[in-house]
């Protein structure tokens, strides 16, 4: 399931219930596939069973060392996105656009879109259906909590892009001013309220929470006085609709989660590592791009990846140059994308107790695949663009 | 059987006990009825479990999504304390939820119900009026649901109404339809015998018809329980924001709490079996008193 608000100004079909309701009964595409298999083979399902057990894994688990070509053939890849195909995953896009992944060894590539109603991605990679999924520290911890085998091996937000967006006339510039008024937040990213909520000491009796769906309007109506979402998203869409937005971030307040984290199966990480640092390269490569031209992503986003949506390129270019921000810092810039800073390891650990989770951070985090591919390849680093001056 | 028949049978179509039948073999007739609805109860719970476990094994589901019988029996029963919580803490979450659910779906089912039987009866006392609504009602009930909620929402608000109204649409046009039909399938001898002694069309009504369509009332009651606990879930889900349709939405979204989501199913799941068959019951207990064979034809 997404975990934030919508990206364009226009409710996408995404968004809508009937979409909610399909997506629920069309379910993951694996398991649409097995179901369909099995009804085929219901008679002689004995003699059956293997060959669907060898379908059902060729999805999630891409063997390495196929027949058809040499060492580095990792075969298809499926990357689970944490939300619907915008310009958050402009890198992505550059990456399989530009045959990055190819070049590294993957046969092809799967981008499966996430979305108001699709099942957690965290659920995706665990079962098996995606092998990478991009997600956030505080729900992999859910999943990690509730017994999912995953981990992250790295990060491309430094900062969790979380806030709490008001209308500049009535601005909520600090945690305590949403006391005594109404903060509108979406189902699916209750988790990650209540943990803000928990971790920053705030009097959750005070705030009144409405549920709301992902498109911001009833804020610019004033039935309520905040909203929960994405900084790169709905403050852009309003912007470019021509409504004036305050925020103040989670992560300047209590929450400083690095987000938009890739993560893996144990058993992944433990058996393929050459194919996690295949397609860790291809990643730096794609972000790199990105980094250099926020146009590039927002434009395969508007006319390739996401045409259905009805994105709007010049709004989905704000997005992209906002989330460049959160990804290359002086830190990064320094160690590497996606990397993770000692310091900012324990201020997200420490973020994930206060929030209620007990997990250690060798619970949560393994980042020696991505130590492996800077120290093998240190043009990775060098070759990334200058941090822009703030 | 033939030798049972009385003058009742005229009037109604269905067999009536016969005089001569002893009071207490009518008790014993619904004794063994709700006998058998608690049998039937146990042995569908029983197949519903063996379905569940068998599926699961034979797709190969994976555990941290798909949780098993066993799994739920340790959320709801054996769960000590742990970092999951104990299985008392399961319920103290899970309970509130239920209520509200089954509060309801119990409306709604009531509302619905009530409103199909009197639209029922006037579409059969009043011919023209049947022509006039039921394309209408055929209309408004092959609109999905889902599709129409957001206009019902806007309509009647995010509160109790609107509960009950989406949950009384559920069960409405199905038991109308089926009530309609009952009413209609009256002997029509028995229907002139009436007017033949001056009877009015309430009259007809109250003694003929009503009476030869209860087993069609009870099949429409039956169907609907299941139809008002699966209205009640969407309207929790798309409109209230509560009861067990929505925690099972928040379950699934980026908490991970798949045990609670497949516990919460198997509750409602339960109580739709349970509130089925005692629908059952109270059937087999009202038929009784028209003779052993009266509900089957």
């Amino acid at each position: 399931m997404s975990k934030r608000s919508g990206s364009s100004p226009v409710p996408t079909d995404d968004q809508t219930p009937a979409a909610s309701i399909r997506r629920l009964f069309a379910g993951p595409v694996v398991d649409r596939r097995r179901v369909l298999f099995a009804g085929a083979g219901l008679g002689a399902l004995a003699l059956v069973s293997p060959i669907l057990a060898a379908c059902g894994g060729s999805d999630g688990e891409s063997e390495g060392g196929g027949s058809t070509g040499g060492p580095a053939d990792f075969g298809k890849l499926t990357i689970r996105l944490s939300w619907i195909k915008n310009a958050e995953f402009s890198g992505e896009y550059i990456a399989d656009t530009n045959g990055y992944y190819t070049k590294e060894g993957f046969s092809s590539v799967e981008l499966i879109s996430g979305g108001a109603s699709a099942t957690p991605q965290d659920t995706d990679v665990a079962s098996g259906v995606a092998l990478v999924g991009i997600s956030g520290p505080d729900i992999t911890g859910a999943a990690i909590a509730a017994g999912a085998p995953i981990k992250i091996i790295g990060a491309q937000y430094q900062k969790n892009p979380f806030c709490v967006m008001s209308m500049a006339d009535k601005p909520i510039l600090k945690p305590q001013d949403m006391y005594g008024k109404k903060i509108g937040v979406q189902a699916t990213n209750e988790s990650v309220w209540a943990s803000f909520l928990s971790a920053a000491k705030l009097d959750a009796s005070k705030i009144t929470k409405v549920t709301v769906e992902f498109d911001p309007l009833p804020l610019t109506q004033g039935a309520v006085d905040g909203w929960f979402s994405f900084v790169t998203n709905e403050p852009n869409a309003l912007k470019v609709e021509g409504f004036d937005t305050k925020y103040f971030l989670l992560a300047d307040h209590g929450y400083p989660l690095v987000s938009e984290t890739f993560m893996v199966l144990q058993s992944t990480i433990d058996k393929k590592r050459d194919l996690l640092k295949a397609f860790l390269r291809a990643e730096v490569l794609g972000w790199t791009e990105s980094l250099k031209d926020p146009s590039m992503g927002a434009k395969l986003a508007a006319t390739k990846y996401g045409k259905d949506l009805g994105l709007d390129a010049d709004e989905q270019t704000l997005e992209s140059a906002a989330q460049n921000k959160l990804i290359l810092t002086a830190d990064t810039k320094k160690n590497g994308l996606f990397t993770i800073t000692e310091e900012l390891m324990k201020e997200n650990i420490a973020t994930l107790n206060g929030g209620g989770l007990k997990l250690k951070e060798s619970d949560v985090f393994d980042l020696s695949i991505l130590e492996e591919i800077y120290k093998e390849d240190p043009s990775l680093i060098s070759n990334l663009p200058d941090v822009p001056a703030a | 059987m033939t030798a049972l028949l009385t003058a009742a049978d005229v009037t109604t179509g269905v067999p009536l006990a016969a005089p001569d039948e002893s009071r207490g073999s009518a008790m014993m007739q619904s004794l063994g009825r709700v006998c058998r609805s608690v049998g039937g109860a146990l042995l569908s719970m029983a197949l519903i479990i063996i379905i569940w476990d068998a599926a699961l094994r034979i797709f190969d589901l994976n555990n941290f999504v798909a949780k098993s019988p066993v799994d739920v029996w340790h959320y709801l029963v054996t769960d000590g304390d742990g970092p999951a919580g104990s299985a008392g803490d399961h319920w103290d979450l899970l309970l509130p939820d239920l209520r509200l659910t089954l509060i309801h779906a119990i409306i709604g089912f009531v509302v619905g119900m009530s409103v199909a039987c009197c639209a029922a009866l006037t579409f059969v006392l009043y011919r023209p009026v049947e022509a006039t609504f039921l394309p209408v009602a055929v209309l408004l009930r092959s609109v999905p649901l889902i599709a129409m909620t957001p206009v019902l929402r806007l309509i009647f608000g995010t509160g109790f109404v609107a509960v009950t109204v989406i949950t009384g649409i559920v069960v409405f046009f199905p038991a109308l339809v089926t009530i309609a039909f009952g009413l209609r399938s009256t002997s029509t001898q028995a229907q002139d015998l009436c007017r033949a002694y001056g009877a009015g069309r309430l009259t007809v009504a109250r003694k003929v018809m009503i009476p030869s369509a209860l087993p069609a009332v009870f099949a429409a009651a039956r169907l609907s329980v299941p139809g008002a606990l699966i209205g009640a879930l969407v309207a929790e889900w798309l409109v209230t924001h509560n009861g067990v349709g929505y925690a099972i939405l928040v379950a699934a979204a980026n908490t991970f709490r798949y045990s609670y989501l497949w516990s919460a199913v198997v509750l409602v799941t339960v109580a739709s079996v349970v509130a089925y068959f005692a629908v059952a019951a109270l059937e087999g207990i009202v038929l009784a008193r028209f003779g052993p064979s009266a509900g089957r034809r």
